[in-house]
C-alpha cells in the first residue's frame, strides 16, 4: 500500500524509541486511544461493507432470515446473477436476458454493468482528449480573449449538469426526431462518389511528388471526406431524383437522441469538460516552457510540442482526471434514469434498483453479490491511486 | 498540384473531419426546417460556419485546440442552462409538449374526437393479416381493414390509431364508392378488389383472403386485442370507419373544425365555439386535450411565489433542504477533523492501513452503498433495528429490573453528565460541555421512551426509511448516511491541512503556555479553517443536490398529501424537481419543474459567489499560507 510511507517513522522517532519505552499507561495516553478510536472508527465505516460481503455468500437470499454469520454459505448469489446470460457472437460476446431464480425476477446485472463501463470509458477517454487540447491552448497558445474564457469556463461549470436534466431530456427528444428523419442514404449514392472522388484524388497524388505516408492520408481522407459530403447533399433528395434506390436506404448513424447510448455519451461529454480543462491547464502551467521553446528552435510543430512534450509529461494528472471522470460517470443516476428507457440499455444505477422490491425479500443476498462486483473495481481503482488522488485534494488545502 | 503538395497529413485529417461535419449539418437543415425550429438551425448553421473558418483559416490557429471540446461544454452545459429558463417560462408538461399546428391537427384530423354523423350507420368490419407476420412488435404493421357499407360499398386499407400523432393521408387501398366525386374517384381510380388479388371462396362478397392477407378469425385476433377500439379507416366521402367490436365499425365524423381567422375549434357537437387560452382550445370552461406549448412569462414563478398549494411544499423542500446541508457538512467536518486530529500523531502505527479503510465509504460507489444501506435500515427486518434491539440499551428498558430502579440509575447518569458539562463550562471548555448537555438530553428522551405514555420502548423498530418511515427517522436516516458517505474526504482534507500547518507556530502557543486545548482553538484551527473553508462550502453546495442519497434511501418518502404538487417529508430540491418532470401522478410537469431548478441555480450562485468571497475574507484575515 502506498501509504505506508507517511506511517513509516520518522528517524527522530526511532532514535527515542529506541532509547526508551514508554510505560504501558502512558503509551495508551498517548498512543493506544488513538487505535481505539481507529477501530471504532472502522467499525462504523465497514459496517454495510461487511454485511455485503456476508450477505453475498450466505445461502439466505431474504433479509428477513438474513445473519451476519452465515449458517451455511453458497456462491449461489453470485452465479444466479449471471444466470440469465449466456454465450454470444458479437461484441460484447455475451448477451443477458431477465431471468427468474424461485420465484424471483432476476435483471441483466452483467449487461448493465457492461453498459456502465462501455459509456464511462468512452465518455471520459473522448472528455480527456477534448480538455487536454483545449487545456492547451489555454496554457501555451496566447490569444486574445483567453482570460475570459477561463472564467466564463468557471462560471459554467458552477452548475453541476444533471441541474438541467429537463432541458436536456426535451434537447435529446428533439435530436432523435430530428435525426430519425434526416440520416437515411442510399447505399449506391455513397459508392458513386467514393469511387470518383477516390480516382480524381488517387490520380493528384499519383502525379505528385510526395511521400508515400502523405500520399496514404490524402488518398483516405479526401475520399472518406468527398463522399460523406456527397451522401448528405444527394442523400436528402433521392427519394424524389431517383425513387428506385429507394429500397436500398439504410440508416447510416445510430440513433442519438432519447433511450440511447450515444445520446447519453454525448451528454456526459460536456459533464466535467471545463473542471478538467482547469485540473489539466493548471498542471500544464507547472511545465517549464522552456522545453517546448527548445524543441520549436529544432523545427517542432504544435502538434509536435503538444504530443511529444506535454502529454508525456502530464501523463500523472492525465490518468487522475481519467479515472475521476470515470468514476463520476460510473456513479451517475439521474441523467441516466431521465435519459435511458429500455431495460436492455440500463447503466448499473439505475438497473440495480430492480432487485430492491418487496422488502429485499428473495433478492438481498443478489443484491449484495451485485454491491460487491460493482464495488470492487472502483476501490481497486481508489487503492492503487490513493496517494495521487489524496495528494490531489490536499493539494488543493495547501494551496 | 502544387496546390496540394502546401498541405501535409494534419490538413487532410482536418478537411475530412470538416467534410463529416458539414455533411451531417447539411442532412440535418431539411429535418430542422421541417420542424420550423429557426433558433436551432440559425446557430446551428452559424456555429458550423464558424467552425469551418476556425479550422481553414491560419489566424484562428489557437481555437482549433479549443472548439472541440467547447462544442460539447456549449451544446450539453451552456444551453441547457439557458433553455431551463426558457422552459421556465413556457407552459410545457406532457399534456402541453407539442405545438400548436401538431395540437390543431390533433385535434380537428386525428381520430380522438369524431361524432357519429346524422345517419350514423353501423357496418360490417373486417380484419386481415399477412399470416406469415404473425407476432410483430407493432400490431398495426401489418394489418388491413375491411369496410362493408349497409349500401354494399367495399372500403379496404390500412387503418391507423384514433390517438396517432401524425394524421396521414387516408391509406385505402381499394376501392371507389358508388357516387363518389371525380376527384375521389381519380385518385383511387377503379381499382376493384379483385385486382389485388381477392379471393372469395364462399361468395358471400367478404373474400377471405387479399394478396398475401388473410382474414382474421375471432381466435387470431390476440394481438390487437388492445388497440381495437382505436382502430380507424379513413373512408373518403364517409368520415372515418371507426372500429366498434371486432366485427362492426361505426361511420364517424370530426367533431372539431379550425378556423384560422379567429383561431378557433368550432364544435360540431354542441355547435359552440372553443376559444384558444392559455395553450388549451377551451369549450364551454372544459380543456380540450392535447394542447400545446407557448410562451407565459414569469406564470410558474408567480405560481411557486403566490400560489399556497405550491409555495407551502416549496417552502418546506426548501427549509429541509438547506437544514440537510448544513447538519451532513457539520457532522462530515466535526467525524472528519476529530479523525484527523486521532491520526495526526507521526508515533501511531498503521496509519496508512487505517487510511486506505477508512477510504471506502467515500470511494465506494453511492448508488450501491445507499441501496445497501436501504436494506440495512429497512424497519421491520433491518440488521441496525436488530442490533438496536440485542443493544442493552434496549434489553435494559425490556428487562425484569423495576421501573423505578431504572428511572433512578438514568437520573443519576444525567445529573452526573449536567455536573460534568457546568464544570466544563467554568473552565470554557465549550466544546465537552455540549456534548455533556447532548448526552444528559440523550438520556432524557430515552427516559421518556421509557415512562412515557404506552411504557416500555415502543421505538426499538425504529421506522427510519419506508414502507413504514416517519418523517422525524427518515430525515435522520438520510443525514447519517450523507454523513457516513462523506466523513471520509473530510478526514482526507483535514489531514493534508493538518500537515500544512506549520509546527513552529503551535510550539510557539505551547512555549507562551496554552493548553492544548488553547493550542487548538487558537492557533490550529484557525489556519486550518483558511485552508479548507472553500471546500467546506463546495462540499455544502454538493450535499445542497446530493439526490442519489434521498432516491435511492427513501426516494422523498414518507409522502406528503393535501397539496397542489407532489413531495414527501425528506424530498429535497432536486429530487422534488425530479419527481416533477418524471414521475408526477400527473406526468411531466417540465415548465414548473424548469423554474423550480433555476432557483437551485440561483441558490448554487450564491453559494459560489459566497465561496469566492469568503475565501478572500480569510485570507485577509490569516494571510495566505
Amino acid at each position: 500500500m502506498a501509504a505506508s510511507d507517511l506511517s513509516a517513522p520518522t528517524e527522530i522517532t526511532r532514535t527515542v524509541k529506541t532509547r526508551r519505552r514508554m510505560s504501558p499507561r502512558r503509551y495508551f495516553r498517548e498512543i493506544g486511544w488513538r487505535h481505539v478510536v481507529a477501530v471504532l472508527a472502522l467499525l462504523f465505516a465497514l459496517y454495510p461493507i461487511a454485511w455485503i460481503l456476508s450477505s453475498s455468500i450466505n445461502s439466505v437470499n431474504t433479509l428477513t432470515a438474513t445473519k451476519f454469520i452465515p449458517d451455511s454459505t453458497t456462491f449461489g448469489n453470485y452465479t444466479a446473477l449471471f444466470g440469465g446470460c449466456r454465450w454470444d457472437a458479437g461484441f460484447p460476446p455475451f448477451a443477458c436476458e431477465l431471468h427468474t431464480v424461485g420465484q424471483q425476477v432476476v435483471p441483466p446485472i452483467p449487461t448493465f454493468l457492461w453498459n456502465s463501463v462501455k459509456i464511462a470509458i468512452v465518455a471520459s477517454t473522448i472528455q480527456l482528449a477534448l480538455s487536454a487540447l483545449a487545456a492547451y491552448s489555454f496554457a501555451r497558445l496566447r490569444w486574445r480573449g483567453r482570460r475570459v474564457g477561463l472564467v466564463a469556463i468557471l462560471l459554467i461549470q458552477m452548475f453541476p449538469q444533471f441541474l438541467a436534466f429537463v432541458a436536456l431530456f426535451l434537447l435529446l427528444d428533439t435530436m432523435q426526431e430530428t435525426f430519425a428523419s434526416a440520416i437515411q442514404v442510399s447505399l449506391w449514392v455513397i459508392a458513386v462518389p467514393l469511387a470518383l472522388v477516390g480516382a480524381a484524388v488517387a490520380f493528384m497524388a499519383h502525379r505528385s511528388d510526395w511521400g508515400a505516408s502523405a500520399k496514404r492520408n490524402a488518398y483516405i481522407t479526401a475520399g472518406v471526406g468527398g463522399l460523406v459530403l456527397a451522401w448528405a447533399l444527394i442523400g436528402q433528395f433521392v427519394d424524389t431524383w431517383w425513387p428506385f434506390l429507394a429500397d436500398y436506404k439504410v440508416t447510416l448513424f445510430p440513433s442519438i437522441g432519447l433511450g440511447s447510448h450515444t445520446g447519453l455519451v454525448l451528454v456526459y461529454l460536456g459533464g466535467s469538460i471545463g473542471v478538467n480543462t482547469w485540473l489539466l491547464k493548471g498542471f500544464m502551467d507547472s511545465i517549464p516552457t522552456s522545453l517546448d521553446e527548445a524543441a520549436k528552435v529544432d523545427g517542432a510543430t504544435e502538434w509536435d510540442v503538444f504530443s511529444k512534450i506535454i502529454l508525456p509529461l502530464a501523463r500523472p494528472i492525465l490518468i487522475v482526471v481519467f479515472i475521476l471522470t470515470f468514476v463520476g460517470l460510473y456513479n451517475e443516476l439521474l441523467l441516466a434514469t431521465v435519459l435511458i428507457r429500455d431495460v436492455q440499455q440500463f447503466t448499473l444505477p439505475v438497473g440495480l434498483q430492480l432487485l430492491v422490491e418487496n422488502d429485499y425479500s428473495g433478492t438481498w443476498g443478489m443484491l449484495s453479490a451485485a454491491a460487491v462486483i460493482g464495488t470492487t473495481p472502483i476501490l481497486i481503482l481508489y487503492w492503487s491511486l490513493q496517494d495521487r488522488i489524496v495528494g490531489g485534494l490536499t493539494g488543493a488545502v495547501k494551496g | 498540384m502544387s496546390f496540394f503538395r502546401r498541405y501535409g497529413p494534419g490538413w487532410w485529417i482536418r478537411l475530412f473531419g470538416l467534410a463529416l461535419l458539414d455533411g451531417i449539418v447539411v442532412a440535418l437543415i431539411p429535418s430542422l426546417v421541417d420542424r420550423g425550429a429557426t433558433v436551432a438551425l440559425i446557430s446551428i448553421v452559424v456555429g458550423t460556419l464558424g467552425i469551418n473558418y476556425v479550422f481553414l483559416s491560419a489566424r484562428a490557429m489557437p481555437f482549433r485546440w479549443l472548439v472541440p471540446g467547447m462544442v460539447f461544454l456549449v451544446l450539453m452545459m451552456l444551453w441547457p442552462i439557458i433553455f431551463t429558463v426558457w422552459v421556465a417560462l413556457t407552459n410545457w408538461s406532457t399534456g402541453n409538449f407539442i405545438t400548436k399546428d401538431q395540437a390543431i391537427d390533433r385535434l380537428t384530423q386525428g381520430g380522438a374526437y369524431l361524432i357519429e354523423t346524422e345517419e350514423a350507420q353501423v357496418v360490417e368490419l373486417y380484419l386481415y393479416r399477412d399470416p406469415a407476420l404473425s407476432t410483430p412488435a407493432d400490431p398495426l404493421a401489418d394489418l388491413k381493414v375491411l369496410v362493408r357499407t349497409e349500401a354494399g360499398d367495399l372500403f379496404y386499407g390500412s387503418p391507423r390509431l384514433r390517438t396517432s400523432a401524425t394524421p396521414e393521408e387516408p391509406t385505402l387501398d381499394c376501392c371507389t364508392p358508388a357516387g363518389a366525386d371525380e376527384e375521389t374517384a381519380a385518385r383511387y381510380g377503379a381499382v376493384a378488389l379483385t385486382e389485388l388479388g381477392a379471393v372469395d371462396d364462399d361468395g358471400d362478397g367478404i373474400p377471405e383472403t387479399v394478396g398475401g392477407y388473410a382474414k382474421l378469425r375471432l381466435l387470431d385476433i390476440g394481438t390487437i386485442s388492445g388497440v381495437l377500439d382505436q382502430l380507424v379507416l379513413d373512408v373518403p366521402g364517409r368520415g372515418q370507419a371507426r372500429a366498434r367490436t371486432f366485427s362492426s365499425a361505426v361511420l364517424a365524423e370530426q367533431r372539431f373544425v379550425y378556423d384560422e381567422a379567429t383561431d378557433t375549434l368550432y364544435d360540431r357537437l354542441n355547435e359552440t365555439t372553443c376559444a384558444a387560452q392559455e395553450g388549451n382550445f377551451v369549450c364551454d370552461g372544459a380543456r380540450l386535450d392535447p394542447g400545446w406549448r407557448e410562451f407565459q412569462g414569469v406564470e410558474n414563478f408567480a405560481d411557486i411565489a403566490t400560489d399556497e398549494r405550491i409555495r407551502t411544499p416549496f417552502l418546506r423542500i426548501f427549509v429541509w433542504n438547506v437544514i440537510f446541508a448544513v447538519s451532513v457538512v457539520l457532522l462530515q467536518l466535526v467525524l472528519g477533523l476529530g479523525l484527523a486530529l486521532t491520526f495526526e500523531d507521526r508515533r501511531m502505527k498503521g496509519r496508512g492501513f487505517y487510511r486506505s479503510l477508512l477510504l471506502i465509504p467515500w470511494a465506494a460507489p453511492g448508488f450501491i452503498v445507499i441501496l445497501v444501506w436501504r436494506g440495512l435500515l429497512n424497519p421491520t427486518y433491518g440488521p441496525v433495528n436488530n442490533l438496536l434491539e440485542a443493544s442493552w440499551l434496549a434489553q435494559l428498558s425490556n428487562s425484569t429490573w423495576p421501573k423505578w430502579l431504572v428511572t433512578v440509575f438514568l437520573v443519576a447518569c444525567a445529573a452526573a453528565l449536567l455536573w460534568m458539562a457546568a464544570g466544563m463550562l467554568r473552565r470554557r471548555r465549550w466544546f465537552a460541555s455540549i456534548l455533556g448537555v447532548a448526552g444528559a438530553a440523550v438520556i432524557a428522551w430515552f427516559l421518556y421512551k421509557i415512562l412515557g405514555p404506552g411504557f416500555g420502548l415502543r421505538e426499538v423498530r425504529i421506522p427510519w426509511v419506508q414502507p413504514t418511515g416517519n418523517w422525524f427517522w427518515s430525515k435522520l436516516a438520510v443525514i447519517l448516511v450523507t454523513m457516513w458517505q462523506g466523513f471520509p474526504y473530510f478526514f482526507l482534507i483535514c489531514t493534508g491541512a493538518l500537515q500544512a500547518i506549520p509546527t513552529d507556530m503551535k510550539e510557539a502557543a505551547r512555549v507562551d503556555g496554552a493548553s492544548p486545548f488553547q493550542v487548538f482553538w487558537k492557533v490550529t484551527f484557525p489556519l486550518l479553517m483558511v485552508g479548507i473553508a472553500p471546500l467546506i462550502i463546495a462540499s455544502f453546495a454538493f450535499n445542497f443536490n446530493a439526490f442519489v442519497n434521498i432516491f435511492l434511501l427513501t426516494a422523498g418518502g414518507p409522502p406528503v398529501s393535501g397539496y397542489g404538487v407532489p413531495f414527501g417529508e425528506t424530498d429535497i430540491l432536486i429530487s422534488f424537481v425530479f419527481d416533477l418532470a418524471v414521475e408526477s401522478g400527473r406526468g411531466g410537469q417540465y415548465a414548473l419543474a424548469a423554474a423550480a431548478t433555476f432557483f437551485i441555480f440561483f441558490i448554487v450562485a450564491t453559494i459560489s459567489a459566497i465561496s469566492f468571497r469568503f475565501t478572500k475574507r480569510l485570507e485577509e484575515i490569516y494571510g495566505s499560507l
